[in-house]
């Protein structure tokens, strides 16, 4: 406020007509009044609390009499006392701090609302919480569903991975179980299909006669176990040959020791390939060891 | 300062009110905006002298200094030409016999019509105030919850708050002034004028 301006009771005497009487004061606060926009306002400004105070009823027994017989006189004064009343009414009841500004259209009809003066902004900041804490709740609910259904998948992948092992185990028991199966009926089969041909000379022999011993050769047969009683022989070397039917040696092995039991030697069950009739030749002996063999294809 | 149009004959091919807007100002859409802020300036005037028919005598201030300066007068000053018409017809004003002023309340009955304008003037006033911007509706609303004898001490508070008695009286008259002229505007979009 400027130093060469009147005082705001100056003013309030002057607005309530009681400066009318002293030409000179009156003539120079109208004048200043009406050109100095700044003034002009403070004017104003005291006008409006004069009636605030009015409503309030504040003001002395005189200054009413003068607010009702002079300076509401003007219609412009009477609507400005009408606005005060209807806006103190509206805002004496209102919420010291409202937010607004979610939403740019303006709140419904009052007509609509009659329960609620003042409440559009209410209605607006309870929304915007609101939204707020549905948006909450709803980030959550998802962050609650992705990690049940991580925790979900990894439990599924370990599952599958401990059925894989356990199938693994069991593959293994069975691989085992296998092998040893395999290996008892390879034990089996060779019980049941010995590689070892028995021939066994036991008393006087005839070549003439080859039909006295036989053996049968299998597949299988790998060897021919032969036992010569050779009676009253000694415990020298012998060299012993093999020959078929047309005298072919077949098969020879020297220097075969022999004992008192006899002369016991293995040979090779190829080396009889045919059916037929065969003798065992044992140098220094009188005669011939013949026998027959058969030999098995399958 | 004395202009051109002053020191010269009277233009014959130009009416009163020409003369008169040329006096205010060479360049017409400036006279007219001068011509306003004058004649909004009588108005406060006559207002503040508790006139009744402030319009009125306002339009005849300026009637009278259109015929001042018609004749020739000689006055550059056009703020201190106005206003000694204007004291003038003030006077005047005093002197003439005057009917009884209405009361202030409304004695007739409230009819329909009066409803329904009061509900669109509530329903104005609520989308005024909620155009108004946060600081100034917060200070609004504190301004008239803190009325009356037994809030004093908030009064105190909120004055000492923004910068003392003087300038929360104007800040609020300003966004009353602000708040009247929503709702005046309001009111002639929905015909409630």
């Amino acid at each position: 406020m400027k130093s060469n301006f009147p005082t705001e009771s100056m003013i309030r005497e002057y607005l309530l007509g009681r400066l009318n009487g002293q030409d000179k004061l009156e003539s120079s606060l109208s004048e200043q009044m009406l050109f100095d926009n700044e003034l002009s306002e403070i004017v104003d400004s005291i006008e409006d609390e004069l009636i605030e105070d009015y409503l309030d009823g504040l003001l002395s027994v005189a200054d009413r009499k003068a607010i009702e017989e002079y300076f509401l006189s003007p219609p412009e004064r009477k609507e400005k006392l009408r606005f005060a009343r209807y806006l103190r009414n509206h805002l004496e009841t209102k919420p010291a701090v409202v937010e607004k500004k979610i939403l740019d259209a303006p709140p419904e009809p009052i007509l609509k609302r009659t329960e609620a003066r003042g409440s559009g902004r209410s209605l607006v900041l309870h929304l915007r919480t609101h939204l707020r804490t549905c948006f909450e709740i709803a980030a959550v609910l998802l962050l609650s569903l992705a990690g049940f259904t991580y925790v979900s998948h990894v439990r599924d992948l370990q599952s599958q991975l401990e059925a894989a092992r356990k199938t693994d185990a069991q593959l293994s028991n069975e691989l085992t179980q296998a092998r040893d199966h395999a290996a008892n009926l390879a034990k089996q089969l060779r019980e049941a299909r010995p590689p070892v041909a028995v021939l066994s000379f036991l008393g006087s022999l005839f070549r003439e006669n080859p039909g006295t011993k036989e053996v049968e050769i299998s597949p299988w047969t790998e060897r021919i176990k032969v036992s010569i009683d050779l009676q009253n022989a000694s415990t020298r070397d012998y060299d012993v040959r093999l020959e078929n039917q047309a005298r072919q040696t077949l098969w020879t092995q020297a220097h075969m020791p022999g004992s008192s039991n006899g002369l016991v030697f293995e040979m090779p069950a190829q080396s009889i390939p045919t059916t037929g009739a065969y003798c065992l030749v044992v140098r220094s002996r009188p005669e011939p060891y013949c026998f027959r063999a058969k030999v098995m294809k399958n | 300062m004395v202009n051109a149009v002053m020191t010269a004959p009277p233009d014959p091919r130009l009416g009163p009110f020409d003369r008169f807007l040329l006096w205010l100002s060479p360049d017409h859409d400036l006279a007219l905006k001068k011509h306003d802020e004058i004649m909004k300036k009588m108005r406060k005037y006559l207002v503040r002298k508790g006139c009744v028919e402030s319009e009125d005598l306002a339009h005849e201030v300026r009637d009278r200094v259109i015929k001042l300066i018609d004749s020739g007068h000689e006055n550059p000053n056009h703020d201190a030409l106005f206003y000694s018409v204007a004291i003038r017809v003030w006077q005047e004003y005093l002197r003439k016999p005057k009917a009884e002023p209405l009361p202030t309340d409304d004695l007739l009955p409230v009819t329909n019509r009066e409803t329904e304008e009061k509900e669109l003037r509530a329903y104005c006033l609520e989308t005024c105030l909620f155009h108004l911007s946060d600081p100034d509706n917060h200070l609004i609303t504190r301004y008239y919850q803190a009325r009356g004898l037994e809030n004093i001490a908030i009064r105190k508070a909120l004055a000492a708050e923004h910068g003392g008695e003087n300038t929360l009286r104007v800040k609020a008259h300003r966004i009353r002034l602000k708040l009247r002229s929503c709702i005046d505007e309001c009111l002639s979009r929905r015909g409630g004028n």
